[in-house]
């Protein structure tokens, strides 16, 4: 089962980009919308290279304590745990931080000895460095859309890392990522990512969600077990995207959706 | 499909806006509500104008709005619009209509498969035609035939709307002489004509190059106007809904700085409740001191202790407030008579109770009155500029006076908003917003408000305007129906003036 690696189809040369920073010990920082492939990107790089993966998902609680590890109380004893990041760091794996710039800042500056040429990690609290085993490398990815204002990464931080765009896919890739995942016909594959692209266009930049790979995956694999296209499609692409508040909002991306 | 309550403007407008960047493949960025006799679908290739209400046929199916928002969204429109329209006969343009709209059908029909039932059926039986490179042209060629042959009628399908042709320079007889001697003229010296008009980069039917549209001018952010210019008169257009253009030149606005005038009012604590509490604070923990105990850090401090370590002495947490970059201006009506002189006490009470709350969360605020008489002179006062401290805008002791001409104090105080570096800009007007003035009134009046709003827009500047009075229906209503706020009694207006505060602040 380990032989097979997680399906990644890529859209240019991000998987060599990729291979290469990892040669050159270079951290990387993945920007895209959700849902577009960046987790299983890093997957299957990782298991390309016969790496174990860890990630920790950034939200606004995260602190130093949870990237590095902390002490933890048991009875009268106190032992030390090793964070997801410090493991990684010793056993030389992928170490893969989602939503890194929801992460609190000054857990953020644990990693900044990590992301340059020293690739090491300080540990104030154990009084201890720890430098990184051969074939570690640290992944790191955010959702340019969703960071805006005081939530943005600082260019000390950002600049140590080599950046890779992921976009969702041109059509007739993201019909094949459809049909690889979920088997369905081919010309359903084509009409959900028709009324993906439509709806992106729609949607825009005007607040509202754009819908994503994995939504149409969703889509397919309820058409592949019977659903109408049409009950799929409301169900797994446009219910998720309608805010809720009046249901004839979403009125319009129906309308839309059923034009294809 | 009918929906049982028909959807209001603001919801229509939203859907429409959605369907036409979806329809378009982005091409159309949005939508907006034409209203007024002369109201019909079409494109500035930015914007798709829906007319509402909308006509009879149309009233409630979402489905056919958007058949007609398809031939709005067509790449037709774009080949279409590189022919001038008084180098035709009304019959010959009649024709064009339909040329171009049975093109427009053909793309429809080819690109959305699934609605071309319905395109059909709002098309009123037109036939498809081939519309893939298909350019001006080809259209004018074909409309001449068409109207060489048949009978064509003046009455065009309404789903087809109005066709987005420019206009020859040059006077109104110019125009009535040169569409005489286009009589007299034979057709194949005016297809000449319009191939030498047409250069060899003029897009086809399908490519998806964009058509300059006409811009209003803005001071571009780098280029300060003088006291002196202020003081003379700054030159801003007019849009003359009529003929769907801009007038330039056509208004003068002078802007002057007021002094305070008279004591410093006292605060009014009733009306600083609505704008209380800035919103952006949070907490900040591990610091050396603070109004409270972080408890993880005091948890890992007494572990620290337990371990042998030295504990870390930030324990303590508190609110810190953050910066919000964000640009707001308060435009006051200042014009009218002398009964709304204490409204206008009122909505200065309120803007010295918000520019304080604007002061406290560190947002960039300026507040300006405006009143006009006739296009020649429309006076924006400076009550508070951006950057000045400590002014009192009702310490300016403005009275009403004169007349509203509200499209160019709008055009002005954005300009004066944009030229601020800030990524949230905002212009609040507070104003019963019925415009009025020398020539200015009614209908064109509205519209050209409207439009000012929307050059605003454009420049992500948003724009709101709050009304206060009772009154059953409000001009604006419909060409502005997210950016009117209509308040009830003066009490009210505190809330809602706090109420969008919040929002902008929020978003």
């Amino acid at each position: 089962m380990s032989e097979q690696l997680p399906y990644y189809l890529p859209a240019a040369d991000e998987l060599d980009l990729f291979g290469a920073a990892v040669e050159a010990q270079l951290p990387v920082m993945l920007v895209g919308p959700t849902g577009s492939g960046k987790t299983r990107l890093v997957a299957h790089m990782a298991a390309r290279s016969g790496r174990h993966l860890r990630v920790v998902v950034g939200n606004d609680d995260t602190t130093t304590a949870d990237l590095l590890g902390r002490y933890l109380v048991h009875g009268g004893d106190v032992s030390w745990r090793d964070g997801p990041v410090t493991a990684a760091v010793r056993a030389g794996d992928f170490c893969y931080v989602d939503e890194v710039v929801e992460v609190r800042r000054e857990a953020l500056a644990a990693l900044h000895p990590l992301a340059d040429d020293r690739r090491e990690l300080h540990i104030d609290r154990l009084g201890e460095s720890v430098a990184a085993a051969d074939g570690f490398a640290l992944v790191c990815s955010y959702n340019p859309s969703r960071s805006v204002g005081f939530r943005e990464l600082r260019t000390a931080f950002r600049q140590r890392f080599v950046t890779i765009a992921i976009d969702y896919l041109p059509a007739e890739a993201e019909t094949e990522v459809v049909l690889r995942e979920t088997g369905v016909d081919e010309a359903v594959a084509a009409r959900l990512v028709r009324i993906a692209g439509a709806l992106r266009d729609a949607v825009a930049d005007h607040g509202g969600e754009s819908p994503s790979t994995r939504l149409l995956v969703h889509a397919a694999r309820l058409i592949g077990r019977g659903v109408s296209e049409q009950g799929a499609v409301e169900a797994a692409v446009i219910a998720p995207l309608a805010h809720g508040h009046d249901p004839r909002e979403a009125d319009a991306l129906r309308q839309l959706a059923a034009a294809i | 499909m009918t929906s049982e309550r028909s959807a209001g403007p603001e919801l229509t407008a939203r859907q429409a806006a959605a369907l036409a960047r979806g329809l378009s493949g982005g091409r159309r960025r949005g939508s907006r509500l034409a209203i007024g006799p002369g109201r019909s679908f079409w494109t500035d290739f930015h914007e798709v104008f829906v007319p509402w209400p909308p006509p009879d046929a149309l009233r409630g199916d979402l489905r056919a709005l958007s058949a007609c928002i398809a031939f709005q969204a067509s790449p037709t429109k774009e080949a279409v619009s590189w022919l001038y329209a008084d180098d035709f006969t009304p019959a010959q343009l009649a024709a064009l209509s339909l040329v171009e709209g049975s093109a427009a059908l053909g793309w429809a029909q080819d690109t959305w498969p699934r609605l071309a039932d319905e395109l059909s059926s709002v098309a009123g039986g037109l036939e498809p035609a081939t519309w893939e490179g298909v350019d001006a042209l080809e259209l004018a060629q074909r409309a001449v035939a068409l109207a060489e042959g048949e009978d064509v009628g003046p009455v065009t399908p309404y789903a087809l709307g109005r066709l987005p042709l420019r206009r020859r320079n040059g006077s109104v007889l110019g125009g009535v002489l040169r569409r005489a001697a286009n009589r007299l003229r034979p057709i194949e010296r005016l297809l000449e004509r319009i191939a030498e008009t047409l250069d060899t980069e003029m897009p086809m039917a399908g490519d998806e190059q964009e058509i300059g549209i006409r811009r209003f001018t803005v001071l571009p952010a780098d280029e300060t106007p003088t006291p002196d210019e202020l003081r003379d008169g700054l030159p801003y257009p007019e849009w003359n809904a009529t003929a769907q253009e801009y007038r330039d030149d056509f208004v003068t606005v002078r802007e002057r700085p007021i002094e305070a005038r008279g004591r410093p009012r006292p605060p009014r604590s009733d009306l600083e409740a609505w704008f209380a509490a800035p919103l952006d604070r949070r907490w900040q923990g591990r610091l050396q001191d603070g109004v409270d105990l972080d408890i993880d850090a005091t948890v890992d401090s007494l572990i620290d202790r337990l371990a042998g370590q030295t504990p870390d002495e930030r324990v303590y947490r508190e609110r810190v407030r953050t910066e919000r970059d964000a640009a707001f201006a308060i435009l006051i009506d200042g014009s009218g008579s002398v009964a709304r002189a204490e409204l206008l006490e009122h909505e200065l009470a309120c803007a010295d109770a918000l520019v304080d709350a604007m002061d406290q969360a560190g947002e960039r605020h300026a507040v300006f009155s405006f009143w006009s008489d006739s296009r020649f002179h429309v006076a924006v006062e400076v009550l508070q500029d951006f950057g000045d401290l400590g002014t009192q805008p009702s310490s300016a002791g403005i009275r009403p006076r004169r007349y509203t001409r509200l499209g160019a104090a709008i055009r002005h105080v954005t300009a004066r908003v944009v030229a601020q570096p800030a990524r949230r800009r905002a212009v609040l007007v507070l104003s019963d917003g019925v415009p009025f003035d020398e020539g200015y009134e009614g209908l064109y009046a509205q519209a050209d408000v409207a439009k000012a709003i929307e050059e605003a827009e454009r420049m992500d500047v948003a724009v709101f305007i709050l009304s206060v009075g009772e009154r059953e229906h409000h001009p604006l209503q419909e060409l502005l129906p997210a950016e009117l706020i209509r308040v009830a009694d003066m009490q009210d207006l505190a809330p809602a003036i706090g109420d969008v505060h919040a929002k902008l602040a929020a978003a």
